[in-house]
């Protein structure tokens, strides 16, 4: 990369950090992040064992606020933004009027407002999490469709960092730092009750922040919203309680790393496993769609047509794990069988979305769409890696248990 | 046991390999560099003893954690012996390039072709310039 090209991308509030802690940087979505400090395995391995810590500050955030943003966040969103409760978030998709995928987001209703995290935020009560490649095209989405909603919409992407912490020792570390709003609260039962995708106001070594317990690991673990220039003191905070707090202290983790993990319990990734030719029915993302009721959201219509549909589906989101050491890779293709008639060519049935060595099994496992009638757990198929078939196993993810905080029985109400 | 991340005394190319003779024959790895910019390797694909392989062919096929990757035959010549540690330890490959890590002997056919290869103080400044 010329070093004209470099100083074209944008780098986060801990880029110097990075620099310090002798990260290999790439380019990612337009930005100068970090893909590896230590390397990806035993960042991998910290992170299931320990804790990892992460710079997410690249990801975009759209502050919604205002008497109509439900109603308007309503229309966009997959999820009903109704059903999170004031102070808790959720996992949703983002529609085109064909059902296409055009994100994938974390939507927080805040039930309060943002304007300390952002200037252009004074009015927002609910905060979205888009991938940071698609910052400035679901920005230009929402702001599309709010025509005719008494709401406000900005984008505070540059304003706010945000820094992930995940792992076993997550929480412990994290009540070493953390001091809820709320006086004389003791960190540890804030954050032990904080349920998964809630959100708690707080500030660390004097940073206000906001702190959400989600994240993309597969591990519990917990996500921390500041103004784009505290960040630099959230992490080094961090790093500095995790001796005391965790064996080994906390590892700087990278894009690498990331990928992988998320890649162990088959949690998508935009531009690979989504984009906007793929409905959440491929996906296995209906779970993320709230058909109840007469929510209109953009795409609706559409996705009652394919769910309704007598014919089969096209294709299905599925896992695999390679029986040899093989790595599969996006792009690979799926194969019926590792087997081909002599003169024969191998049946295609798919190819692969992601592809990696996984790090826990210590085998290389992947997702990929292929025909339905391949798509069972258990199912024998192959993939192509290098012009040669290798044994595949169709696996329903996750690849390895999920340790994410269960959410709460609800009381009936 | 040669320390260092460009050592004396082997030569190398600009694909990154090094080449290190013993006797009639040459002893094959992957740089420091190398190794390094590809991060953890994962897996080693071998060639098989008995190959003959030319210059700039394709000799063995790793995959990092990041990435698939090639070495390339820095000589012409036949394969007389594979690291087959590497299929249970291909970290060998990343912990120590020019030892354990190595990757296969070879029995060059072309003696003139170890006149091309570079030195440490060639390789060195290969580097640099590459990374301008």
């Amino acid at each position: 990369m010329s070093a004209e090209n470099r100083h074209r991308l944008l780098t986060t509030p801990l880029r110097d950090i990075h620099g310090e802690l002798g990260a290999r940087m790439i380019e990612f979505g337009g930005w100068e992040m970090p893909v590896s400090y230590k390397g990806i395995l035993a960042e991998h391995r910290a992170t299931r064992e320990r804790a990892g810590l992460f710079d997410l500050s690249h990801m975009g955030e759209l502050l919604v606020g205002g008497p109509d943003a439900g109603s308007f966040l309503g229309k966009v969103l997959t999820r009903d933004p109704a059903r999170a409760r004031p102070g808790t978030g959720a996992y949703s998709l983002l529609l085109n009027p064909s059902a296409g995928i055009i994100d994938d987001v974390i939507f927080y209703n805040v039930g309060e407002t943002l304007g300390w995290l952002t200037d252009a935020a004074q009015e927002a009560t609910y905060l979205v999490v888009v991938n940071a490649a698609n910052t400035s095209k679901d920005a230009d989405w929402f702001l599309d469709n709010a025509r005719g909603y008494d709401v406000s919409v900005s984008d505070g992407s540059r304003d706010i960092g945000l820094i992930a912490i995940q792992g076993p020792y997550a929480q412990a570390v994290l009540a070493a730092v953390f001091a809820p709003r709320e006086r004389g609260a003791d960190p540890e039962r804030v954050l032990e009750d904080l349920p998964y995708f809630g959100v708690v106001r707080g500030s660390i070594r004097g940073a206000e922040c906001l702190v959400a317990r989600t994240g993309y690991t597969g591990e519990d673990g917990f996500e921390v919203f500041s103004q784009a220039w505290d960040a630099p003191r959230v992490w080094h905070a961090l790093m500095d309680a995790g001796p005391a707090c965790c064996p080994g202290g906390l590892e700087p983790v990278g894009l690498g790393a990331r990928d992988t993990l998320r890649l162990e319990m088959g949690y998508p990734l935009y531009g690979h496993e989504l984009d906007e030719s793929t409905n959440p029915v491929d996906a296995g993302l209906m779970w993320t769609v709230d058909m109840k009721g007469d929510r209109n959201f953009v795409g609706r219509d559409v996705l009652v047509g394919v769910l309704s549909r007598e014919a089969p589906a096209r294709r299905e989101l599925v896992g695999f794990e390679v029986s040899d050491r093989s790595i599969p890779r996006q792009g690979c293709l799926l194969a019926a069988s590792h087997e081909v008639p002599a003169g024969g060519r191998p049946d295609y049935i798919g190819s692969v979305t992601s592809g990696s060595m996984s790090p826990t099994l210590g085998r290389p496992i992947g997702m990929g769409y292929v025909a339905p009638r391949f798509a069972a757990p258990g199912t024998q198929v192959a993939v192509e890696v290098r012009g040669h078939l290798s044994p595949a196993r169709v696996v329903r993810p996750p690849f390895v248990p999920s340790r994410v905080r269960k959410a709460a029985r609800r009381t009936v109400q | 046991m040669p320390t260092g991340e460009i050592p004396e005394g082997f030569s190398y190319t600009d694909q990154h390999e090094w080449v290190r003779r013993e006797g009639t024959r040459v002893r094959v790895g992957i740089t420091h560099h190398a190794q390094s910019e590809l991060g953890d390797i994962v897996t080693v694909e071998l060639p098989k003893v008995g190959k003959t392989v030319k210059k700039g062919q394709v000799l063995a096929e790793l995959d990092s954690m990041k990435t698939p990757a090639e070495v390339f035959a820095p000589v012409s010549g036949v394969v007389e012996e594979v690291n087959s540690d590497l299929a249970q330890h291909p970290e060998l490959v990343n912990e120590d390039p020019y030892g354990s890590g190595w990757i296969a002997v070879l029995t060059p056919s072309d003696p003139a072709e170890m006149g091309s290869l570079m030195t440490a103080e060639q390789y060195a400044e290969f580097l640099r310039s590459q990374a301008g």
